[in-house]
């Protein structure tokens, strides 16, 4: 019974409602869009999800902020290059308040730490991915 | 020849071969290598990153009393050749049980590391652990270490030590970490006595927070007026000092002839500097003894696997920019490490991720059943998790289930050797050096009897 229930079901949600969802007006991203890009929440594409897969290798070592040269030279707030895959778990709403610290940032000064990484943390493209998201949602906000 | 400062790892630009092959650069991969130098082995050694000997405290455990703890680091006061006896008894499994008849390359060893590396030294195989400070406040016991942590050997020290922290800072703390050393040491039936000396240093603003190395630099421009300072604050109450783990290279030296007094620093605890100076120490004695150095991400050439014939083992070395070449050796020791260096994983089963060698672990059947059952709740029992790893023989060759050699041309050493716990067992740096030595030396002996280059 609960088999010939759950196969109803199914055909109802691929005859009716499925054919009548791809005619009614769409909603889905640009709903998303529309609803939370003022809140500073937008949508996380393949690549966001690629990038923060890889910052949560991060261990918290430590061994990439011994070779980061901007150590010192960023001043107070910026605790090495090891903050930026900690900083990835922030929400995005609160990233435009690390926009001023990440605009200083040179992405490619972190090659050296990069390469002393245990678990392999892309740092590079992390400091390239959070400049670029803070952008975008800087730029959602003030759409 | 002598190599100053920082080494370069080359990112090679045409096919790469040798008689033996050593990955990871750590201590068991540089000892491997420097063994299977002095048999006259072409030597290449590749790394793709630091691991943990880039994170050691300065101090080496070699192997602790059995009746040690926190607490009592000195235990009963065996030797040390007596404390590897008893762990090698108590776990079979574990590589000094493993290569119970081979204890004695362990000296061997450490002969090789007290002609090569620099600035490191061991206590006698036949006297007792050294006692260090940490900078916690705590002991601990070594079979060895950096020479400028080793001279802070507490086991026979009678006169005050001052031990010097910076005002404005929250981790070097002068104050509490005398007072906790002065527990500490009472606990454990010392005499030392410790005087805070707080030094005003580093500036308000940015001081709290500096990490280690930032403030080895900012001793590092200037050790002179550091020195100064050290002197003016403690004003003649001591005659010894105790740094926290902050020293840069040669800085220690500089310090006690500005001072005119023994200086040593504490054993460090997490981010490490003299951890870094270790791992630079080995890069250099490394390319002093002549091994090609190679920077890259290893993996198996296609149409190779462990045990597929007797020809040379081939793979394929990513270098820096992402550059491709081969890299063909007759011999190859895998000193990966384990789960920090990523020299085994786990994804739901536990496995190696280079070559794909067989895992032991104490609780073999339940390896792919997710992370629980191979950790213990009881947080005083053993976690199979830090058991496990590749099995090797007597030779320091990984077996399989059965016990033979999986291949003969692969060797292991270091963290990846199954059967020790380097946190429960406290022998992690003796367990790197002895396999690593019989690794190295089995494996440029197995290169010469095939034809060297293969």
């Amino acid at each position: 019974m609960g088999r010939v229930a759950g196969n109803l079901y199914l055909a109802y949600r691929a005859l009716v409602v499925w054919p009548l969802k791809s005619l009614l007006p769409r909603g889905g991203v640009s709903r998303f869009w529309e609803n939370y890009a003022t809140e500073g929440l937008i949508p996380t594409s393949p690549e966001d999800r690629e990038v923060l897969a890889a910052a949560s290798r991060c261990i918290s070592c430590g061994l990439c902020d011994a070779f980061d040269g901007s150590l010192g030279r960023l001043g107070p707030g910026y605790e090495g290059v090891s903050l930026l895959p900690r900083q990835v778990a922030r929400s995005s709403a609160d990233l435009p308040l690390a926009a001023p610290l990440l605009r200083r940032l040179d992405p490619a000064s972190y090659r050296e730490a990069e390469s002393v990484c245990p678990t392999g943390v892309p740092l590079v493209r992390i400091a390239h991915w959070l400049r670029d998201r803070a952008e975008r949602v800087e730029a959602a906000r003030e759409a | 020849m002598r190599v100053e400062g920082r080494v370069e790892w080359e990112s090679p630009a045409a096919d790469v071969d040798a008689d033996v092959l050593v990955i990871g650069g750590g201590a068991a991969g540089a000892t491997a290598a420097l063994a299977a130098l002095e048999e006259g082995a072409r030597v290449v050694v590749v790394r793709r990153s630091l691991g943990a000997t880039a994170l050691t405290s300065g101090a080496f455990e070699l192997a602790p009393d059995p009746l040690a703890s926190p607490r009592s680091p000195l235990g009963e006061g065996r030797s040390l050749q007596a404390c590897v006896r008893e762990l090698a008894a108590l776990h079979p499994d574990h590589p000094y049980g493993v290569l119970a008849g081979e204890l004695p390359s362990l000296a061997h060893a450490i002969e090789l590391w007290e002609r090569q590396v620099e600035g490191v030294e061991f206590a006698s195989m036949e006297g007792a652990n050294l006692v260090v400070a940490t900078s916690l406040g705590t002991l601990k016991a070594a079979g060895g270490g950096l020479t400028s942590v080793l001279r802070g050997n507490l086991s026979g020290a009678t006169e005050a030590v001052g031990v010097v922290g910076f005002e404005n800072h929250l981790a070097y703390d002068a104050a509490l970490w005398a007072r906790n050393l002065t527990d500490a040491s009472r606990r454990a039936g010392l005499l030392g006595a410790f005087v805070p000396v707080a030094c005003d240093l580093l500036d308000d603003v940015e001081g709290p927070n500096l990490r280690p190395w930032e403030v080895a630099a900012r001793i590092q421009a200037d050790p002179a007026a550091f020195a100064q300072e050290v002197r003016r604050v403690a004003a003649g109450r001591v005659r010894q000092f105790l740094f926290p783990p902050v020293l840069e290279d040669g800085v220690a030296d500089a310090l006690r002839d500005a001072l005119g007094a023994p200086c040593a620093e504490a054993a460090a605890v997490g981010q490490s500097v003299p951890g870094l100076r270790l791992q630079r120490a080995l890069d250099r004695a490394l390319a002093l003894a002549g091994a090609r150095l190679l920077f890259g991400t290893i993996e198996r050439a296609p149409g190779w696997r462990p045990g597929a014939g007797d020809g040379p083992v081939e793979l394929r070395l990513t270098g820096g920019r992402g550059r491709q070449v081969g890299v063909a050796a007759t011999t190859v020791v895998l000193a990966t490490g384990k789960y920090l260096a990523g020299g085994l994983m786990k994804n739901g089963c536990l496995f190696e991720p280079l070559l794909g060698l067989p895992i032991h672990t104490p609780a073999p059947r339940q390896r792919c059943r997710g992370s629980q059952p191979q950790t213990s709740s009881d947080w005083r029992g053993e976690q199979p998790i830090f058991r496990a790893g590749v099995r090797a023989d007597r030779r320091m060759q990984p077996v399989d289930e059965g016990g033979a050699p999986v291949d003969p041309s692969l060797f292991v050493c270091g963290d990846i050797v199954a059967g020790h716990d380097p946190a429960r067992d406290g022998a992690a740096m003796g367990t790197a050096l002895l396999t690593g030595y019989v690794a190295g030396l089995r494996a440029a002996t197995s290169a010469r009897e095939r034809g060297w280059g293969g």
